[in-house]
Parts: C-alpha cells; sequence; structure tokens
C-alpha cells in the first residue's frame, strides 16, 4: 500500500485522444472527467497544506500515471495516449 | 500648527507633546534557514512568527528517442512548511507520442498567517537545468551549494524534447509558530529513460525567516 498525494487545483488532467487531418497532425487534448492531479507516490504520508490531502492505493498503481476521480473518490489509471498517424 | 520645541518638550501638529527622549528600538535580529533537505525547524523562545516560501522540485526532462514522462520518477516532489504552506513539483515532460512539457507545479496555502503569492517565482527564476552537473541531482539538492551548478534556480524543469514542469511557489508571512514546524523538500524529477540527451530537474527549497531576540 502507498500514499498518494492529491493536488485538487492542478485539474483536470488531459490526454491525447486523437489527432488533427493538419499536415503534420497536430495532437487533440481532451479532459479526463472529474480529474485532479496526483502530485505524488510516497510510502509514508507528510505534513502539507490542508488543499492537498493523502489517500491510499495499490502498489500497482503507484508505478503508473494516474489521476484522482474527484467523484468515485479513487486513484484511476489516465486514458493512454493515441498513437499519432503514421502516413 | 507647526511643530515646536518649547523649554519642557516637543509639541507636533497634531498638538501632542514628547517630553523625554525615545528609547531604543529592540534589539532583534533577521534569521534565515534554508532547507535543502528534509528537516525541522526549531523554534526558538523568543519567535512567535516566521515567514516562509516553498518552491517544488522541478520535473525532469524527456528523452528525445525513448520516450519518457508519465513516468512517475520524473515528477518533482512537493515541498512543505508544515501544514501551513505546500508547493507541488513539476511534471515530468514526455516524448511519446510527441514532445509534451510537463506542468508546473502550483502553490497552496494551508490556515494560519498570512498568504502573500502563489506560483510567483520571482528572484527564484524558470531556467530550464541543462547542466550535466545536475543530470544525476541528490534529490532535494540545492543548486546553489552544489559546484558549478550555480545557473540553475531551485524547482527549475529538466532540460528535454519534452521539458519538465517547474516546481510550484508559495509565500505566507506571520505565520503563528506554537512549536518545531517539521519541513520537506520536494526532490528533483529524474530524467527520461534512455541515453540520449535530457536532463533531471532541479530540487526544490523551503526557506524560513524570523526575527530573533
Amino acid at each position: 500500500m502507498k500514499k498518494a498525494l492529491i493536488s485538487p487545483m492542478e485539474a483536470p488532467i488531459k490526454y491525447i485522444s486523437g489527432y488533427t487531418e493538419d499536415n503534420p497532425p497536430e495532437p487533440i487534448w481532451s479532459d479526463v472527467p472529474n480529474s485532479c492531479r496526483v502530485a505524488e507516490v510516497e510510502d509514508n504520508e507528510f505534513e502539507v497544506a490542508d488543499t492537498l490531502f493523502w489517500v491510499d492505493i495499490s502498489d500497482e498503481l503507484a508505478t503508473q500515471y494516474i489521476y484522482y476521480d474527484t467523484v468515485d473518490q479513487v486513484c484511476k489509471v489516465v486514458p493512454e495516449d493515441v498513437a499519432p498517424p503514421t502516413t | 500648527m507647526p511643530t515646536s520645541i518649547t523649554s519642557t518638550g516637543i509639541t507636533f501638529p497634531d498638538a501632542t507633546t514628547q517630553t523625554t527622549a525615545a528609547t531604543a528600538g529592540g534589539g532583534g535580529g533577521l534569521r534565515l534557514q534554508l532547507f535543502t533537505a528534509p528537516g525541522t525547524w526549531t523554534k526558538p523562545a523568543s519567535t512567535n512568527y516566521v515567514k516562509s516560501i516553498v518552491i517544488g522540485g522541478g520535473g525532469g526532462g524527456s528523452s528525445p528517442n525513448t520516450g519518457g514522462g508519465l513516468n512517475p520518477i520524473q515528477n518533482g516532489g512537493t515541498s512543505s512548511f508544515g501544514s501551513f504552506l505546500s508547493a507541488t513539483g513539476g511534471q515530468g515532460g514526455r516524448r511519446v507520442p510527441t514532445d509534451v512539457p510537463g506542468t508546473n507545479g502550483v502553490g497552496s496555502f494551508g490556515a494560519g498567517g498570512v498568504n502573500v503569492s502563489l506560483n510567483d517565482r520571482s528572484g527564484f527564476g524558470t531556467a530550464n537545468n541543462n547542466l550535466t552537473t545536475n543530470s544525476t541531482p541528490t534529490p532535494g539538492g540545492n543548486p546553489y551549494a552544489a559546484p558549478n551548478s550555480i545557473a540553475e534556480p531551485a524547482g527549475s524543469g529538466g532540460q528535454g524534447a519534452g521539458r519538465g514542469g517547474v516546481g510550484g511557489a508559495a509565500l505566507k508571512g506571520n505565520i503563528p509558530v506554537p512549536g518545531p514546524v517539521a519541513v520537506t523538500v520536494g526532490a528533483s524529477g529524474g530524467r527520461g529513460p534512455g541515453p540520449s540527451v535530457c536532463y533531471a530537474g532541479v530540487g526544490g527549497v523551503v526557506l524560513v525567516e524570523w526575527i530573533q531576540e
């Protein structure tokens, strides 16, 4: 079990959901709904300003690019970026 | 009514009169402590209020040809002065599927004291670290103290195809300190994986100022 530091002010999290048809194609950024940043993951909590807070996460999630879902109140993996078109 | 000097004192325009000499001011002196690693600020008996600046660690840059970014080790760490104020670290830059700089960290305030400014890095700068001496910095390392790395301010993001975000910043004054305060200093974000040119971020700092008799 690890501790994830949640930063509600750093929102929303964005990912590349597609590319434009321009040449060269430009990435299209989309917001992850109800998301805010996981600032860092630690073994132990330390004191922080009360606008930040800690939640428990699994060891498996700790190694991935994750965000905090403000509605479900759990950490989730950020959707993978779409690869750019090859032609 | 002008200011006038009489045989018994000095009379001011507001009609008040000073009849004795002013006593000398207090002898308190300004003290500074710069934390470049986690620790504890120790409260002197004569000090009840302090000012603090916190800078989060800079995110690491991504490698041009091997990906990187979105990697937890590339994020800079959070700096805090107890629960009074904090600043998150910069996010690591990324290269795949495209060059994207990491987002900057942000400052935040807890209760107590007077909130002065957020994310104003005046005096600290926003340089990107591209010094090989800082390519593998000690977590929380102070760039001002490391030989040959004086050009890179605390919390700078690492250079790379996708540069690292800079650490957030927060400044608070008149912080009421009842006792010792735990200090956390954000570590620098590591460089992206691979052999190509990219650099780690620079560690954060916490600066504390107070008057001590």
